[in-house]
């Protein structure tokens, strides 16, 4: 067997090739490539003003001083079926805070039928053309924001929610 | 196919696209991006053809493998429909990007940024090109270059010391 001292030039530059594939590789397959930032957590909540299914306006300057909770579902949606009475029962466990269910994607008639039969605790927004869907930054359903006192997103859960995210959110009752 | 497409979707938004946007609509859309516009509204014959330059740099977050102004699909739609509206009201191409950025995050751009770690995603391919010749030229010069041979013979007598403490020493032998 060859000893002697190394080439350090060549062990250097294969070095300098190497390292750096390695932290790109290992960085690269760390992340879900179908996940996307909640970039707006900790921002403002963006302002809106919306007709909720019976007809109300609707507009989160209505809640200044109080936690919102704002849940993004659809009828064709499995998981916000499955989220729907915990959301339900919500409202009565957490009194103080504010629940807003927001039409996404889908017909108001189809909504409409789905939480007469389902039930419903809390105004349903339309929104028209998914312009408030566009400005949250949501990116399927169910996606629920919860927006502080002062305004700002606190949290942006994606997919059904738990009671344990509830009450991790929002304290307990 | 995709004109075709870009053509049946634009007409359908036409209506919204000829209506002047309302003093309380403007405050409105400032509040949610943020920021007043820093550019001059566009002539009404350019705005589509400025939406449909910007959306083909932004990802559809739905099916993600598609620009904005490729995707079909309802969230691709209305994220274009807001591109036109802030294109109308003077919004630049960089302003609508941040919007889309503060949404979605830098994800949301087709082509990354060359800031953060994006930059090694531009840089390790440059430094790749220029550092495996400099790697494979070291091996093969390395490997033509004769190892040097050990000094076989140890220093003798005749050698000057170098050590100025053993010269003295000498010298005083030497003298004495």
């Amino acid at each position: 067997m060859a000893t002697g001292r190394p080439n350090y030039k060549l062990l250097v530059g294969g070095l300098l090739l190497v390292v750096p594939f390695v932290i790109l590789l290992a960085v690269s397959f760390g992340r879900d490539p179908r996940a996307t930032p909640d970039a707006l957590n900790g921002q403002p909540a963006p302002a809106f003003d919306l007709i909720d299914m019976d007809g109300n306006p609707v507009s989160l300057a209505d809640f200044q001083g109080k936690p919102v909770v704002m849940n993004f579902w659809s009828t064709w949606c499995g998981p916000c079926k499955i989220e729907h009475p915990l959301l339900l029962e919500a409202p009565s466990h957490f009194p103080n805070v504010v629940f807003l269910g927001v039409v996404y994607q889908d017909d108001a008639a189809k909504a409409r039928v789905y939480l007469d039969r389902a039930g419903s605790a809390y105004p349903h927004l339309v929104d028209p053309a998914g312009r408030l869907a566009v400005d949250y930054g949501v990116t399927g359903v169910p996606e629920t924001y919860f927006i502080d006192a002062e305004g700002n997103i606190a949290y942006k859960h994606k997919g059904a929610l738990s009671p344990g995210v509830l009450y991790e959110h929002l304290g307990q009752p | 196919m995709k004109t075709f497409l870009l053509m049946l979707m634009l007409s359908t938004t036409a209506s919204a696209q000829d209506a002047p946007p309302t003093r309380a609509a403007f405050e409105d859309l400032v509040g949610i991006v943020g920021v007043e516009p820093a550019g001059t509204p566009p002539a009404d014959d350019v705005v589509e053809a400025i939406t449909v330059d910007i959306a083909e740099e932004l990802r559809c977050p739905v099916c993600q493998g598609l620009s904005v102004a490729d995707s079909q699909t309802e969230t691709a739609v209305s994220m274009f429909d807001r591109i036109r509206e802030l294109v109308r009201l003077g919004y630049t191409e960089q302003q609508i990007d941040e919007f889309f950025i503060g949404r979605y995050g830098e994800w949301v751009l087709l082509a990354p940024r060359a800031t953060g770690f994006a930059t090694l995603l531009w840089a390790l391919p440059v430094f790749m090109i220029l550092a495996i010749p400099l790697v494979l030229l070291g091996v093969s010069s390395a490997r033509r270059q004769p190892e040097k041979p050990k000094d076989p013979t140890p220093p003798g007598p005749d050698d000057t010391p170098v050590d100025p403490y053993l010269q003295r020493v000498l010298a005083d032998l030497e003298d004495s």
